[in-house]
């Protein structure tokens, strides 16, 4: 049992309720009367796109992993020795654990779970299904305050670049970190997120972290969100802070698998609908998988069992020997994913 | 009284810690000659017509010597004792004890409430400070503000409390009969009756109570909201409670609301770690 999926468990999901399928207001719809996804963006009154919706990110390896796009030397150095801790203890002290605010993290990722828009004229708030929690957007005019006291979620200000939304998020405490790996980031981080709805069931997120003390240089996420048609949040409170004092501390060295074993588990996985999605590569001494968003580190805990960013990964052979699936241990239960042939 | 003990723990409900915007003068708000906010101008009203019930708003708060006349000695420790941000004084009066006004409480009880009321004033540890969630209403009631906004089809109750939120559908959509899995918050929906937003919510689960005295609720439980912004920094909230598996008959608060006109809510989140080692053995 890896204790590393003990922690992903705990942050999982306590209590889920539904409404019945309501259609969402607004939502254009094909002839056939399906939500028409590629319909024009909706506008509000004012003539602005409006952003309202259920939405989903698309890629969640940065919520994993975010730094995946930087190079190792433009990580600072305190910064990755925390991170390297962080992951050497377990993430035990994560704010998933502790029920805390993710932090900007929510911005980035949602937490892999949906989050809701909602534009009215002069704030856009945004209501996340993770720990139940909210944004405020202000849309006013107003200017980021100058010395705020920090908060776990920051203060965030928006105003229209053409038909793009471009909020600017300034005065976090640094409690929190920047990924579920454990990427922390300073109170001098400063996050500008530009929401462009390119149609009605999509819009393009750019997301740029800027952290000079942590980071050597600022580095921008291309995220999609998916509308989530005719969908609602479901309530999600945190309430495992009784769970911490079983959570454990400091794994042991990194299990060393020898390099042709490793080679022999490169390659690409899938489902029956996508069967390559999933490209697991060595390069030199670098195992690492790449779920879609950029390759993220693979740590061996055996010779056939994994991590990647605290999700456990096993690699499944037939009776000759040969690997034929991995199987990734989600929150949600294990997923399957048979080798390409 | 079946809720003597349990009171004092109504200080530690509150939590954490707070920021700020600077002041910012909140678009639409009508001003007297000096720049003030004009708090009994005529209430707003929204695209469609309807009131506006947009805004900071914060409950009535029951005072010191209001807490010493109904509650005599039983929160003498509290009042010394509860930090910065959560000091008695700061709450609502029905936080503390719902059924204040129903003198004596026992004859509303079921015994199903009396047997609750018991077991968790038994089990009840002081030091378990951020391991519930703010159930309704408590989550309104307490030191912390909410913030109405209201969009065309959805009004939401942001709550200063544990950073929580509230939706409440007005797009038509109607209670579910059934609720597969229960909330915390349960599941809202919205109507208009002239001027008075109608809010009727159910499909709670049982795992909070309905105030620091630890009066429970079921499952079952049905609560009607009333809303009317009487002017524009007046809002006049109604709730009655449906839960005729605790309580024997329907019971109704009424809750005055006044707008903090240029100010928001702050951010708040219960934070066990740091709080815990002020708790003392």
């Amino acid at each position: 049992m890896h204790k590393l999926a003990m922690i992903l468990c705990v942050m999982s999901v306590s209590l889920r309720a539904q409404w019945p399928n309501h259609p969402t207001p607004g939502l254009p719809h094909t002839p056939a009367g399906k939500p028409d996804l590629s319909a024009p963006a909706p506008r509000s009154a004012d003539g602005k796109p409006d952003l309202s919706g259920v939405w989903r990110v698309k890629q969640t390896s940065y919520l994993t992993y975010v730094t995946s796009d930087l190079k190792p030397e433009e990580i600072r150095p305190w910064a990755a020795a925390l991170y390297k801790q962080r992951a050497d203890d377990y993430r035990k002290d994560s704010d998933g654990i502790t029920c805390l605010p993710p932090g900007p993290k929510a911005g980035i990722s949602g937490l892999g779970l949906p989050m809701k828009i909602v534009q009215t004229p002069n704030l856009v708030v945004v209501l996340y299904e993770y720990e139940t929690i909210y944004r405020q957007i202000f849309t006013d005019g107003r200017a980021l305050p100058q010395d705020p006291n920090p908060t776990w979620m920051g203060y965030s200000i928006g105003h229209w670049d053409g038909d793009t939304l471009v909020v600017t998020t300034a005065g976090f405490n640094d409690r929190t970190t920047i990924d579920l790996g454990g990427h922390p980031h300073t109170e001098a981080l400063r996050v500008t997120e530009r929401f462009h709805r390119r149609d009605a069931g999509h819009i393009d997120l750019q997301v740029t972290l800027d952290d000079s003390k942590a980071y050597t240089r600022s580095w921008t996420l291309p995220i999609e969100l998916d509308l989530m048609p005719e969908g609602e949040l479901i309530e999600y409170f945190c309430e495992n802070e009784r769970d911490a004092p079983h959570l454990v501390g400091k794994s042991g060295e990194e299990f060393h698998v020898p390099a042709e074993v490793l080679a022999q588990y490169a390659g690409a996985y899938g489902s029956p609908t996508s069967p390559a999605d999933i490209v697991v590569s060595l390069d030199g001494s670098r195992f690492t998988i790449n779920t879609g968003g950029g390759k993220i580190p693979l740590i061996a805990h055996s010779e056939s069992s994994f991590t990647m960013e605290g999700t456990g990964v096993d690699f499944v052979r037939d009776p000759k020997g040969t690997v034929i699936a991995m199987v990734q241990h989600w929150v949600e239960g294990d997923r399957y994913f048979a080798r390409a042939k | 009284m079946p809720c003597g003990k349990l009171v004092a723990s109504i200080a530690f409900l509150s939590a954490g810690a707070n920021a700020q915007w600077l002041n910012y003068p909140t678009p639409g708000t009508p001003r007297t000659a000096d720049g003030k906010p004009n708090l009994t101008a005529r209430a707003p009203r929204a695209l469609d017509g309807k009131p506006d019930l947009t805004g900071v708003w914060m409950h009535e708060i029951t005072t010191i010597a209001e807490v010493r006349r109904l509650f005599g000695n039983r929160f003498d420790d509290a009042i010394t004792l509860a930090p910065p941000g959560m000091e008695i004084g700061t709450q609502h009066k029905y936080a503390f004890d719902i059924l204040l006004d129903y003198k004596p409480e026992e004859a509303m009880l079921q015994p199903a409430a009396v047997e609750i009321i018991r077991r968790s004033a038994a089990a009840r540890n002081p030091a378990n400070v951020c391991t519930g969630v703010f159930g309704f209403p408590l989550a309104g009631l307490l030191s912390e503000p909410i913030k109405i906004v209201q969009a065309r089809t959805l009004t939401m109750i942001l709550y200063e409390a544990g950073n929580m939120h509230r939706q409440i559908y007005t797009d038509g959509r109607v209670l579910p009969k059934e609720v597969n899995l229960p909330a915390y918050m349960g599941y809202s929906a919205g109507h208009w009756e002239r001027d008075t937003l109608v809010v009727e919510t159910a499909g709670f689960n049982d795992k909070t109570s309905l105030d620091g005295a630890g009066h429970p609720h079921s499952e079952g439980l049905h609560v009607t909201e009333r809303l009317r912004r009487r002017d524009f920094g007046h809002l006049d909230v109604e709730m009655t409670f449906d839960d005729p598996q605790m309580y024997t008959k329907p019971f109704t608060i009424k809750i005055p609301h006044t707008l903090m006109a240029d100010a928001d809510i702050f951010e708040d989140s219960c934070d066990n770690e740091k709080d815990r080692a002020h708790l003392g053995k």
